[in-house]
């Protein structure tokens, strides 16, 4: 691979051609993330939901198909679904940049080291925010109403496998721990610095590694840098004519080293396969040397398969620098569709009958009712009376005609990906078996509508937060006969768990069917209360998720289906996997990092402490 | 719970305009002020239905309903996965082909199924009031209880679980929620019922179905059966009332809890078909009952005579009868998923690995089932209503104290001592006292109520038992366990006291100490009294005043008395527990004591121990201590043959001996009215 040194001067210089631009061009999302991400919510600076009058909501900016429209209905389905009220703000506390800690722990060998090496690095305050955390509701909470107990000491930028060698190995060599950040997204508690760490903490920062290093169009596989993200990736192969089609909900964000490390998974995953399926090799970085294999064949059979050992590792092994991922050309086609069911039930059981015949769609996905009616809260004001109109005949017809009930009927959103013949042969096979569910079409501007809203709905939490409305997500998988208990049991337990608690006013509690499988389903979950009079809201949300992941086990679904364990999982990950497998783990942890340098402490705590210095001892 | 006997301050409900006492409100008063056409054709309002149902996420059926007919719910039974699955088990085992085991399934739900229908249910709960009004003074219920029902009854499927001392119990807890709008419930009832003519199908358009009384080796059936319960407690839309005891109570004591209909309902939930369910216990006490009669001699042995309708019309002589009231006290609904989490040790997730209709219960989970079925009975106790009948039954059987009339103002001392001190140790907090009389005139009124029992002497001012003629061995001894059927109805009350003493009698210990008696009673009359506690240690209750501690002993001793027959008959004819069936070593101990009063009537507390469940329980006593063990052979055919261990029973004997004998040692005096008050 090449890592010259002048990588780091901006690319897309006239002198380079064409093709090199594309592979060398520099992220969308500048090296210093705070000058066009919020610092304390999701997203854009410039993408919020805003008040505009009295009674409107307006999503602001002009990069999502959302900004600029008003939704007049958004403000009257927050009360009723939420019981918020326009008038009663809880705005954010603003911190000043250098009210943000300094770094605590300074290691002076290791500040010459990497100064000598010539690592780009900072230990500016707003840097170090930055990287000092994902976005779980606690995290959020904890920037708009606090501070973290501990952020990264500093924050360095390596720009090539080489560099991340030379880094990792200081590292093991001063005693200082390093967290691994791709793009920040985790949920999971994953980059929060664990706050008994009594040793520097320098966050690897991947973001400036982030080249497409080639790309092998006879075998359709491409080797890229681990820091790039989503749509980067995605943005620069379409100029070529390719795509991965790995599109998680963080696509904006995310990079391709989180999503090895956390086994992502990806909505078009029928298509084109979650993470494992994409990956053919990977170079990861560990304390005691990098772990790759020796060739890129499709499959083998060379004992255990170590990439399984780093696709969910979580920062905690080593730090993955490469990768090598399938490509596929382009779409001729991508055609969006939906489907309107009587009740979620009927539904699950269309999706069911989808997988069992293997003809799902690129995506699929089956919104509850709650959903449904969300969705609708966030169309913009009718642009016409036509519009309106027609909208009357559509809701006459699936209510009056079809008789299904505005308040159980259920919607699927479809995506449908290839040529047009395959795309119409798939689309009509589709909706003949939506027909046997009593499943309607509910055209295709609702699903393009619904696949669109994926990336505003993100933003919504911020809004939640500044009207006392605290929400989170949290997912599963589960086998199909467990699919519809699951869901009911576990949205009315959250809403059991809200009222036992205080909650007085209605409880958000919604689900959606986002991925099918020959044996099973991924599950999505979206809770919301408001928490106002209430002493310590995010407390209280823990123990309500916590409640809600006993249901969603005991009810027979997954830990996690792709977020992950991070810290916020960890007290069930022993009972998930059984002992022998965290001990074997951790076996593998102790012996690729005996010095701990990769001190997350995700998956779970580290033997002998957070710097291992019962370890240590015990070996002298 | 309530604290403190409820005074009957009457005073009429602000909202019913029905008459209120304490807690409870009266439901007759109003029929018998307006008629009961209206009643019945009146439409019902705003009836609950759960809102796990109208989640939208249903697994049961593709269209949501908030009601369904009989023939759906058969409908889903038999097309259930779970039914469909076990039973192509079966055909695959025994070669059986599938379309014959499926009709048999279905055979099987014709006969077991209810039919529902709310006609049925109006016209013949016309002729229910109607009987009612003319038998009882008033039934009573507790109307928090019935708020928090139908808070539970929107929420998740709801089990009523009533205790069973009566026919009339299902009647009259249909009728209750007929008249407070709830949801009406399908009853589990024994196959007894299916057999008389039109009644049997007036109780099956009612809500009732029909299940075997033993039917565990028959797969088929148990698939049919456990499938047609959970289908309701999925739905919903009806609770399902069970009796835990499985019988009616002849001795007026809970029965050891049955757990098969429980264990169906408790899998609904441990896999996860439903998010939750709420246990109902409904305690329900009659001051007379109705069957009060025909018990005694069911104890006696006399069988049962058949249900059957001709035999109803006979019974229509009790329409002209007193019954008194009866009381319904609806506990505070038991959410199971919360029981579980107290109860600890149940972890849902184990069935994940195997596909759901392949249900089984674990072993946490049925250790649970039992704890529960075991809280339920002891909610029914604590809950249950006490006439002031059952405090005076059990002075007048203490001590063999009534026989000979006990005057008057010596049983109103009594009496009025007693109801202090049970209030005081907090234990009897339901007692239907009458404020407004005097402790005489309660005792008068009871002895009007009870005249076949009990009589006031005018001339003397003494209160006699009613006894039959020295000869009739039989009736004698039915009078008897009448009476003492009402003492019963406190025994939960006295027991662990009654267990405490007599473990700390110095005479009874053997030299074993106090913790190994008591823990041996324990397991002795774990079925006689199945409220006992679990607890491995002993209470202290080394404060308690020796004159509770008397009363306590004295109610205990006809128990144990009846231990103690079995002992003997056992150690009197060694080759009885090899030969004999539980029932027929039960029934030789019967045959002992009939003979013993026969030589002996003044033996007072001998006089229970003529009282076969009593002598069958202790029999299952001495199978707990494992003094009994069943020979292998005979666990195989069911009936018959233990090992016996002699030399434990011997002992056991011997703790038994000082227990039984009415002044033990003279340790504690008998009470007396005098020296106390």
């Amino acid at each position: 691979p090449d890592d010259s040194k002048s990588d780091e001067k901006p690319s897309g210089s006239d002198k380079e051609t064409a093709k090199d631009s594309v592979f060398k061009r520099p992220s969308v999302i500048p090296k210093h993330r705070q000058d066009l991400l919020k610092w304390n919510g999701w997203g854009y600076q410039d993408s919020q939901f805003a008040v505009t009058n009295q009674r409107t909501l307006t999503f602001t900016g002009q990069r999502y198909q959302l900004s600029g429209s008003e939704m007049p209905a958004l403000v009257e389905w927050m009360e009723k679904a939420l019981g918020a009220s326009i008038d009663q703000r809880s705005p954010a506390k603003f911190t000043r940049p250098e009210n943000i800690p300094p770094p605590v722990q300074v290691n002076a060998d290791f500040m010459s080291a990497i100064r000598q090496l010539g690592l780009s690095h900072s230990d500016a305050g707003p840097d170090r925010l930055f990287r000092g955390h994902g976005h779980t509701l606690e995290e959020m909470f904890t920037l708009r109403e606090g501070m973290f107990p501990r952020l990264p000491d500093l924050v360095v930028w390596p720009t090539s496998h080489r560099e991340v060698v030379e880094l990792v190995n200081l590292a093991n060599r001063c005693g200082v721990v390093l967290i691994p950040f791709g793009g920040g997204t985790s949920v999971t508690g994953a980059l929060l610095c664990p706050p008994g760490e009594r040793r520097m903490i320098v966050s690897l920062d991947t973001s400036q590694m982030n080249r497409i290093l080639w790309l092998d169009e006879r075998n359709l596989i491409g080797r890229f840098e681990a820091g790039i993200i989503g749509q980067d990736l995605e943005a620069r192969l379409a100029e070529l004519g390719y795509c991965i089609g790995h599109e998680p909900d963080s696509l904006e964000f995310s990079s391709l080293g989180g999503w090895v490390a956390t086994r992502a998974s990806g909505m078009k995953k029928n298509v084109y396969g979650n993470i494992e399926d994409l990956l053919v090799h990977v170079t990861f970085v560990t304390p005691t040397g990098v772990i790759e294999k020796s060739c890129a064949a499709p499959r083998v059979s060379v004992g255990p398969d170590v990439h399984h050992l780093i696709m969910g590792s979580e920062g905690s092994l080593g730090v993955v620098t490469e990768v090598t991922l399938k490509i596929r050309p382009l779409p001729q086609t991508r055609r969006y569709g939906s489907l309107v069911f009587a009740d979620f039930a009927s539904g699950v059981r269309c999706l069911r009958e989808l997988a069992l015949r293997r003809c799902a769609p690129a995506s699929v996905r089956l919104m509850d009712n709650e959903q449904f009616q969300f969705g609708h809260a966030l169309r913009p004001a009718a642009s016409g009376w036509t519009t309106a109109f027609v909208d009357a005949v559509k809701r006459f017809y699936v209510t009056r005609v079809r008789g299904f009930k505005p308040d159980e009927l259920a919607v699927a959103t479809l995506l449908y990906e290839g040529t047009p013949e395959e795309v119409a042969q798939q689309e009509a096979l589709v909706n003949s078996i939506a027909a046997n569910h009593g499943g309607i079409s509910g055209g295709e501007e609702n699903g393009r509508r619904g696949y669109m809203l994926t990336f505003v709905i993100a933003y919504l939490r911020d809004l939640g937060l500044d009207y006392y409305c605290v929400g989170e997500s949290f997912e599963t998988s589960v086998p199909w006969d467990r699919v519809l208990d699951l869901c009911r049991n576990v949205k009315l337990r959250i809403k059991e768990e809200c009222r036992s608690r205080g909650v007085t006013q209605p409880v958000l509690s919604t689900c959606r069917v986002t991925q099918t499988y020959d044996a099973g389903a991924c599950v999505y979950f979206y809770f919301a209360y408001n928490y106002r009079g209430l002493p310590d809201p995010v407390h209280l949300y823990e123990e309500v998720e916590n409640a809600a992941r006993d249901e969603i086990l005991a009810n027979g679904g997954s830990l996690s289906h792709h977020h992950g364990v991070g810290k916020i999982r960890q007290r069930w990950y022993s009972r998930s996997v059984s002992e022998p497998a965290v001990a074997a783990v951790r076996a593998v942890k102790s012996r690729l990092d005996p010095n701990n340098v990769f001190a997350c402490a995700n998956l779970f705590e580290p033997a002998g402490g957070p710097d291992g210095q019962t370890e240590q001892k015990a070996k002298l | 719970m309530f604290n403190g006997s409820f005074s009957d301050t009457w005073q009429a409900n602000e909202k019913t305009g029905r008459p209120r006492k304490g807690v409870f409100e009266d439901l007759v008063d109003e029929r018998r002020q307006r008629g009961d056409l209206g009643w019945v054709l009146r439409t019902r309002r705003s009836v609950p239905s759960p809102a796990f149902c109208a989640a939208g996420t249903s697994a049961a059926s593709a269209a949501i309903k908030s009601s369904k007919s009989p023939a759906d719910i058969n409908r889903d039974v038999l097309s259930s996965d779970r039914l469909t699955y076990g039973l192509r088990e079966i055909s695959l085992e025994t070669g059986r082909p599938m379309p014959e085991l499926m009709s048999e399934a279905g055979a099987i739900l014709d006969e077991m199924s209810h039919c529902l229908s709310m006609f049925a249910i109006r016209s013949f709960g016309y002729a229910v009031a109607k009987v009612m009004k003319r038998i009882y003074r008033g039934v009573f219920v507790n109307t928090e209880g019935i708020t928090q029902l139908r808070k539970a009854c929107s929420e998740y499927p709801v089990v009523l679980m009533p205790m069973h001392r009566s026919y009339a119990d299902f009647l009259l807890l249909s009728l209750v929620c007929y008249d407070y709008d709830l949801p009406l419930p399908a009853i589990a009832s024994a196959m007894d019922f299916m057999g008389m003519q039109l009644i049997g199908s007036i109780l099956r358009n009612c809500g009732a179905f029909f299940i075997r009384r033993s039917f565990a080796t028959d797969r088929v059936y148990w698939l049919t059966f456990v499938e047609y319960v959970k289908t309701h407690v999925r739905d919903g839309l009806h609770p399902v009332e069970f009796f835990i005891e499985g019988t009616r109570s002849r001795t007026g004591k809970s029965l050891y809890p049955k757990t098969g209909m429980l264990g169906a309902i408790l899998e609904s939930w441990f896999m996860c078909e439903v998010p939750d369910v709420y246990l109902v216990p409904v305690s329900i006490s009659y001051d007379r009952t109705l069957e009060q009669k025909l018990y005694a001699y069911e104890l006696l042995g006399v069988p049962k005579p058949k249900e059957s309708t001709s035999g109803l019309l006979k019974a229509r002589a009790l329409l002209d009868e007193d019954f008194g009231s009866v009381h319904f006290y609806f506990d505070q609904p038991i959410s199971l998923r919360k029981f579980a989490t107290e109860y600890g040790g149940v972890d849902r997730s184990v069935h994940s690995l195997a596909p759901k209709v392949k249900a089984q219960l674990t072993d946490a989970e049925t250790r649970m089932l039992k704890a529960m079925a075991h809280h339920v009975v002891s909610r029914h106790c604590l809950n249950a209503v006490v006439s002031p009948f059952c405090l005076l039954a059990a002075l007048l059987l203490a001590d063999g104290r009534a026989c000979r009339p006990v005057p008057l103002t010596e049983l109103a001392a009594d009496l009025e001592w007693l109801r202090l001190r049970l209030a005081d140790v907090g234990s009897l907090a339901s007692l239907d006292w009458p404020a407004q009389l005097s402790t005489e005139a309660v005792i008068a009124e009871q002895c009007r109520l009870h005249s076949d029992l009990v009589t006031l002497l005018t001339k003397d001012q003494a209160v006699a038992l009613v006894t039959a003629p020295d000869s009739d061995l039989e009736a004698r001894a039915a009078q008897r366990l009448q009476l003492s059927s009402y003492r019963n109805h406190i025994m939960c009350h006295v027991i662990e006291l009654a267990l405490y003493d007599a473990a700390t009698l110095k005479s009874s210990d053997g030299g074993l100490g106090a913790a190994a008696v008591f823990d041996t009673l324990r397991h002795l009359l774990h079925r006689e009294f199945p409220t006992i506690s679990d607890a491995e240690e002993m209470p202290d209750m080394a404060d308690a005043l020796p004159r509770l501690r008397n009363f306590a002993r004295a109610c205990l001793r006809p128990s144990l008395a009846g231990c103690s027959q079995v002992c003997s008959v056992l150690l009197e004819q060694p080759e009885l527990a090899a030969q004999s069936s539980e029932r027929h070593i039960a029934m030789a101990a019967q045959k002992r004591a009939f003979a013993n009063l026969v030589s002996n009537p003044s033996l007072w507390d001998d006089w229970e121990s003529v009282s076969l469940d009593l002598l069958v329980n202790a029999v299952h006593g001495l199978h707990r201590l494992r003094i009994l063990t069943k020979s292998r052979g005979a666990a195989a055919t069911g009936d018959g043959g233990s090992s016996c261990d002699f030399e434990r029973l011997r002992r056991l004997h011997l703790i038994l001996d000082p227990l039984t004998r009415t002044q033990p040692d003279g340790v504690h005096e008998v009470p007396s009215t005098r020296s106390r008050l």
